[in-house]
């Protein structure tokens, strides 16, 4: 069997006395989609942080293409192939929609090509990005002016110009109404076709069931469920613990 | 080089020329004077633009950087007697006293912009890691250091202060103070054409990406980290060798004289008032800040410490009426004529 993409080993986080993370394993293959769920408080974010860079482990191991992540800043885990989008959007609100797409294609993007692009390329990528999100007609708008909907297509399109391999959908979903949320499942399928594996943390259970192949589950920094989603939704443990 | 660029540059060039000449066609020493600390101000409003304009982060050591950068001239004037000198020899060839000035300015420029632009990488690296408020207050604490750390150096004068002798002639000038006009002149200049380049690159991009949100930006891949050092060291750089200029200007350099809180708030505020997305922002905002400075001086009407009022309150007023500054306004206005 081919190595997995993303292995994390007894990773370990606490905050003080806090034990947040709590020797958690998992793995994401290439091409995968697989949801990450638990109630609030049970360290997905945390687990966001850790994998992203943001906020660095206690204990444990993330390799990532076979290659450990160990010591490497956020912006290195980018250049290797990781992106991720933010459950609160993050836009860089002085910039167009446009401008904001060039960022990571100005710095992850040429990393990985060892070039510099020209102007014309990089408008092209950003523009290829905005049509796949579709965004196109908002491309000169002012970020700031965006709605709810439209800043969390801008993360994933932020989140996706610069061709990663594993994209982390931090609650992309949370607070749209369910034609939004049909949209914005659309668009990571979409994704997904092109192969690139997505981790979606989710609380809208509709979301997580028809997007998953494989569901993880976490509850106090423990990973308590690991499997197909359909199982995983019926495990006992996970409907107490979990959806009540 | 791009059209534009090499357009640009012409431009500057043309605009440096005509800045000269203006200045030469008055003939009085008190324009020179005017337009020298003008120049300075330019100088210094766009090196704290880079990174406080670009990047978000906020400098209160402008003082010191530029401190820096002066008495970096003291320490190479005294550790090497160069007022002393009649002629240098390169090797190559030898200057007399007419042409040594050029090499002098040179020297102690490069000098002040090394010190200052390492002092900028250093405290970065110590600094930057914090943010908003807590990087304010860094600079500040590093600019008390170091003023204390001058102040008990008695090799570079300590609280007397030192002299550097204005060179008394220089070929090719009609008078010295003209010449150091001159070089702070090409120093503004250089720093607008650096400004630009900066904006128009992706360490500008980057700069940008971090002050509206610097955990996306790493998150997008822009080293934030290397940026911002490069930011502060440029800005450093900027503010030294406008530092090392000063003291052959004035003649004399004293640690109250060269901290002063008027470099630090001038720099802060010119940016400020003339909009701090755009090179152009802190040039206008020098002109104008420094013109008013000057002029109001020279009638008397206000002292060096009333126009620190005065630069305070215009300060306030833009924060409150036009937080974007001039070009703020100039852009409101353009979109209005537009619709």
């Amino acid at each position: 069997m081919s190595q997995p993409l993303l292995k994390v080993e007894q990773l370990s986080k606490r905050f003080g006395g806090f034990v947040v993370l709590d020797q958690v394993d998992l793995h994401v293959n290439e091409g995968e989609r697989l949801g990450l769920i638990g109630p609030n408080g049970s360290g997905k974010s945390t687990l966001v942080n850790c994998l992203s860079g943001v906020l660095t482990h206690d204990s444990g191991r993330i390799e990532f293409d076979q290659k450990s992540f160990q010591g490497l800043a956020p912006h290195q885990r980018a250049y290797r192939g990781l992106a991720r989008s933010f459950q609160i959007p993050r836009p860089f609100v002085g910039m167009t929609v446009l401008q904001n797409i060039v960022v990571p294609l100005l710095f992850a993007t040429e990393y990985r090509l060892g070039r510099v692009q020209s102007k014309v390329e990089l408008k092209e990528a950003a523009m290829k990005a905005l049509r796949q999100v579709g965004l196109l007609q908002k491309a000169e708008e002012l970020s700031l002016n965006l709605t709810q909907i439209d800043l969390r297509k801008l993360e994933l399109a932020r989140a996706i110009a610069a061709s990663p391999k594993l994209l982390i959908a931090d609650e992309a979903m949370a607070g749209l109404t369910t034609s939004e949320t049909d949209e914005i499942l659309d668009l990571l399928f979409a994704l997904n076709n092109q192969g690139v594996a997505v981790i979606m943390i989710e609380h809208i259970m509709r979301a997580v069931s028809v997007f998953s192949e494989r569901l993880i589950v976490l509850a106090a920094g423990k990973k308590i469920a690991d499997g197909l989603t359909a199982e995983v939704l019926n495990d006992p443990l996970v409907q107490r613990i979990y959806i009540g | 080089m791009s059209r534009s660029d090499f357009i640009f540059l012409l431009a500057l060039l043309g605009v440096g020329v005509a800045v000269f000449l203006s200045i030469h066609a008055l003939g009085e020493g008190y324009y020179v004077m005017v337009a020298f600390y003008i120049l300075e101000y330019i100088v210094l409003a766009t090196a704290w633009n880079i990174l406080g304009g670009y990047g978000g982060y906020v400098n209160f050591g402008s003082a010191c950087f530029f401190a820096l950068g002066a008495y970096s001239t003291v320490f190479f004037n005294k550790l090497f007697s160069v007022q002393s000198l009649s002629s240098l020899d390169l090797g190559l060839f030898v200057l007399d006293a007419r042409q040594m000035p050029y090499c002098l300015l040179l020297l102690a420029m490069f000098l002040g912009s090394a010190v200052s632009g390492l002092v900028g990488l250093g405290t970065g690296y110590l600094t930057l890691r914090l943010r908003g408020v807590f990087f304010a207050i860094s600079t500040l604490a590093l600019s008390v250091v170091t003023q204390t750390l001058i102040l008990n150096w008695r090799f570079v004068g300590g609280a007397r202060g030192a002299y550097v002798l204005k060179p008394p002639e220089v070929v090719g000038f009609s008078s010295t103070s003209e010449f150091i006009m001159v070089a702070m002149l090409s120093l503004a200049l250089l720093s607008i054409w650096i400004a630009r380049w900066v904006e128009n690159n992706k360490l500008g991009v980057g700069l940008q990406a971090i002050r509206d949100d610097e955990f996306a930006a790493e998150c997008s891949g822009v080293p934030t980290l290397r940026l911002k050092l490069q930011a502060t060291s440029l800005s450093g750089a900027l503010m030294g060798a406008a530092g090392a200029i000063f003291p052959f200007f004035v003649t004399y350099v004293d640690p109250i004289g060269a901290f002063n809180l008027v470099h630090t708030v001038n720099s802060i505020a010119m940016p400020l008032i003339g909009g701090m997305t755009h090179w152009s922002g802190p040039l206008m905002g020098a002109i104008l800040l420094g013109g008013i400075q000057q002029y109001f001086g020279s009638k008397n009407i206000i002292t060096p410490e009333l126009s620190l009022l005065f630069v305070g309150f215009l300060m306030m007023v833009f924060v409150s009426i036009a937080p974007n500054g001039i070009l703020g306004l100039l852009k409101a206005v353009r979109a209005k004529f537009k619709s």
